[in-house]
């Protein structure tokens, strides 16, 4: 079976969790012996801008290969590729190509949803399968659902809503905003939903039920590190922060939790950050979290960036993992690594992550964006006798991305055999 | 006394339109246009207006501005050495140096029509100056006007049903999502589409764009493009030219349907009967009523009619709004008519300046038949903004070309509307008595 996949990043070439989600599926997928897959990554790298193509490939192999799309003016409120010769011309010779049998989207973005008419029009049968990763396709916001004044979390995208977040584009483009993607996204035979959360929310937007599977993200099985040793009378106070530094990820109000703590004269808990993409962040942004690293009591440590090398390591150096975004998540992947090498998590009360994390079973929650109740979480895990052996005992098995290949070639082999795969066009989406 | 002549438009080889001011011009004075030739006409004035600027200069209140619509001597349309002279009982009081005219007829047209923002027009002065100088420049445009290139995209069907012709007025980037939404209905793939560009400027950006979008979606379109820019009611009748179904949709370029199905739904209504138009209702993008038919009202200030449309802004399941029925007129952002109908009236009048009253005056003369304009409740699709044509209302009277538009409008239906009008009076919002003017 020829699988073809679109993904909007590769973790050769730029960090992100979904992008590292999609590969590993990919590579666990083409693993299976019934399954010949390629991936087309995208990216803005220049050194991929060759003349009268975009492709090129990932180095050192042969079927995972990128596509360099500019995407500077192109129409970024409907997403799609403002020079339509992408589909038209290099995509539909990529096609042709490679003749898939399945078109699986990790991902639109930078790609455009256009490329979903594009399959249809030239592959008619060929079913068509989109992961949801974020909000994007409601939200214009890079689909965080967070409102752009204040922190303030969304619930639900309207003409008026968005024009709020964004002053400069009028409430009618966000009206054709969503009736543009939704045509193209009616196209779709089966989204893929990492979490039930993000299922129920594009449900509630208006995207067919039927069409919904819930499926999390598979991971590679690692060796669990073992617990940190305690020296005699030493408690469970070390704490980890992994992730994109970008004000989503909550790691501002985790700092003023420090703060907080620090100020109680508890610097015996610690917090160890690992974080990439500080250098990618707008200047406000990076100005106001440098400020904040450099401000951060000593019981704040700053490590950096990490990859897969060095999370074990890092890992091993704290008891629990924190998850305090402020955005309402998906499936997040650091969730998956802290619970593969068996730290329970403390995390935001909301979303992906409230749904992920078992309060009270493998983890505890705290109310999202609140550095008092991140703080008095910290304290209590901290401070507990027993606890963190009991939500330890919790945790439970992250599924392998063989198990998840395996599921999402069950997917497939519905599509393949049902006659109902290609959508009548009259199929419409409520709105 | 003292004077210029400020701007001159040459309207054809018999007229040209002038502005000015002068002090000290009387009503008994003798206005001549002269050449060096010998050759001379005698002038008219048209209104007069205040010019605060010479006013202040002068120190006098009177209105020092004129304007007027001035007979040529014999001679080409293009002349220098002209002059204005006023001769009071007295003798000669001031000779005023013509000079060189816009000859351009867009451009002159576009300046006598913003000398309205300045003047408030009186009958006397739209029938004896304005109306004649902007038709005579209407026909030097018309002349300009027509198809610079047709492009089909995939066969369009020739024996189709409908017609649909969407004028596309430089805003290219509706085009994709609407072709995107059009796609999703087989009533629309088997309608004969064509997309008329009024700015020649944009032509390969977009064959280019709708050479792909066909690629992608399979629809078929034909492409008019014209010459140069012509304004809605010249580029809907091109489109209608170049298109052969037997019924037409009118159709502008941000209008959005919302689910597959209407057009046959608005043929269906069309083919029962005594009808000479049907339109759906039109929602904005927050759902409510953008259009459920339109009725006439005269602006308080000017006493000219001005188009209105019922209910607009309230919830669009508001029962008033929900009932099929005729109404004054409809709007032609999304109006559906049987092609003889249209072309036995010459479709839109030309007379009327980029696109504003020319639907209501289309409707009008729809009536005359004896048929009626019928308003359908049960197809909705969405207008999200008025943002296919370029909209200058940011002068508190309007631009100078919609004055223009509704006094032609009022002039020509006046009496027809406060008739119609009556009929309609226990609906409106506030019922006028019967304006004696």
């Amino acid at each position: 079976m020829r699988v073809l996949y679109f993904v909007h990043g590769h973790p050769a070439l730029i960090r992100g969790g979904a992008e590292q989600a999609s590969l590993e599926l990919f590579e666990a997928i083409r693993d299976r012996d019934d399954v010949d897959p390629h991936l087309v990554a995208r990216t803005s790298e220049q050194a991929f801008a060759r003349p009268g193509t975009p492709f090129g490939l990932v180095d050192g192999t042969e079927d995972q290969i990128v596509i360099y799309t500019r995407w500077e003016e192109d129409d970024r409120v409907l997403q799609t590729a403002g020079a339509k010769e992408l589909y038209t011309r290099h995509l539909a010779g990529l096609l042709r190509d490679l003749e898939p049998e399945i078109v699986h989207f990790q991902h639109s973005i930078h790609i455009g949803f256009e490329a979903i008419r594009l399959v249809r029009t030239m592959l008619p049968d060929v079913p068509i399968v989109y992961t949801l990763h974020e909000y994007l396709p409601i939200c214009h916001a890079s689909g965080q659902m967070v409102r752009t004044f204040g922190k303030e979390l969304c619930t639900h995208a309207s003409p008026q809503r968005c024009h709020e977040c964004f002053p400069d584009i009028a409430p009618a483009r966000f009206f054709i905003r969503e009736r543009f993607i939704k045509a193209q996204l009616e196209l779709v035979d089966r989204f893929v939903a990492p979490s039930r959360f993000l299922l129920e929310r594009f449900a509630e937007w208006g995207l067919p039920r039927e069409k919904l599977v819930e499926i999390d993200n598979g991971r590679h099985p690692v060796e669990p590190i073992p617990p940190r040793e305690l020296r005699p009378g030493e408690m469970r106070s070390r704490f980890g922060f992994f992730g994109l530094l970008n004000p989503f990820k909550g790691i501002e109000e985790l700092l003023e939790a420090m703060k907080l703590l620090d100020e109680d004269d508890r610097d015996d808990i610690t917090l160890y950050v690992s974080g990439a993409n500080l250098d990618v962040q707008p200047m406000p942004v990076r100005k106001r979290l440098s400020k904040l690293l450099d401000k951060s009591p000593d019981s704040v440590h700053f490590l950096g960036r990490y990859d897969k090398l060095t999370l074990p390591r890092r890992m091993a150096q704290v008891d629990w993992v924190v998850v305090p975004s402020i955005w309402w998540e998906n499936s997040p992947l650091v969730i998956h690594e802290a619970f593969m090498h068996r730290r329970p998590v403390l995390t935001s009360d909301i979303g992906g992550m409230a749904e992920k994390v078992d309060d009270e079973v493998n983890g505890l929650h705290f109310p999202v964006g609140e550095p008092e109740q991140i703080a008095r979480a910290m304290l209590r895990a901290a401070d507990t006798e027993g606890l963190w052996d009991g939500l330890r005992a919790g945790i439970p098995e992250i599924m392998s991305s063989e198990e998840a290949a395996g599921q999402h070639k069950q997917v497939y082999d519905e599509l393949l055999t049902s006659d109902s795969q290609t959508p009548d066009v009259t199929t419409t989406m409520s709105g | 006394m003292i004077g210029t002549v400020e701007t001159v438009v040459a309207v054809d080889e018999e007229g040209i339109f002038l502005n000015g001011w002068a002090s000290d011009v009387r009503s008994q004075d003798r206005i001549r246009l002269t050449d060096p030739t010998g050759g001379s006409t005698e002038v008219e004035l048209g209104q007069r207006f205040a010019r605060p600027d010479v006013a202040a200069m002068a120190g006098t209140d009177e209105l020092h501005g004129f304007t007027a619509l001035a007979p040529l001597p014999p001679g080409p349309l293009q002349r220098s050495n002209l002059r204005l002279e006023i001769e009071g009982p007295a003798g000669p009081k001031l000779t005023l140096e013509i000079p060189d005219p816009i000859v351009d007829p867009t451009q002159g047209r576009r300046h006598v029509l913003s000398l309205l923002e300045l003047i408030k027009v009186s009958d006397r002065f739209m029938v004896g100056h304005v109306y004649p100088a902007v038709e005579r420049l209407n026909r030097r445009i018309a002349e300009g006007l027509g198809v610079k290139e047709i492009a089909d995209h995939g066969p369009v069907p020739s024996s189709a049903d409908v017609s649909i012709v969407v004028p596309i007025f430089g805003r290219l980037d509706l085009v994709t999502p609407q072709i995107a939404l059009f796609a999703r209905d087989p009533e629309i793939n088997a309608a004969e589409l064509v997309l008329v560009l009024d700015s020649p400027e944009l032509e390969d950006e977009l064959l280019e764009l709708t050479h792909h979008l066909h690629e992608l979606y399979r629809l078929p379109m034909r492409v008019v493009v014209l010459r140069r820019n012509s304004g809605f009611g010249n580029s809907s009748n091109f489109g209608v030219e170049h298109s052969s179904s037997p019924l037409v949709l009118l159709l502008n370029s941000d209008v959005f349907p919302d689910e597959p199905g209407w057009l046959s739904k608005l043929t269906g209504v069309y083919r029962t009967g005594e009808v000479a138009a049907v339109g759906p209702k039109l929602l904005f993008e927050d759902g409510s009523l953008q259009h459920a038919g339109m009725y006439f009202e005269r602006d308080p200030v000017s006493r000219q009619w001005q188009n209105l449309h019922f209910h607009k802004g309230m919830p669009s399941v508001l029962p008033a709004a929900n009932v099929e029925r005729r109404v004054p007129a409809l709007t032609a952002a999304c109006l559906l008519v049987g092609r003889d109908d249209f072309t036995a009236i010459d479709g839109f009048d030309p007379a009327y300046v980029h696109g504003d009253y020319e639907d209501s005056d289309l409707c009008l003369r729809l009536h005359e038949s004896g048929r009626e304009c019928r308003y359908v409740p049960s197809v909705e699709l969405y207008h999200p903004e008025r943002q296919s044509f370029a909209e200058s209302i940011s002068k508190p009277g309007g631009s100078g070309h919609m004055i223009y538009n509704r006094w032609l409008f009022t002039h020509r239906w006046g009496q027809r509307i406060e008739s119609l009008m009556e009929e309609y009076s226990s609906e409106l919002p506030l019922t006028q008595p019967a304006a004696s003017q």
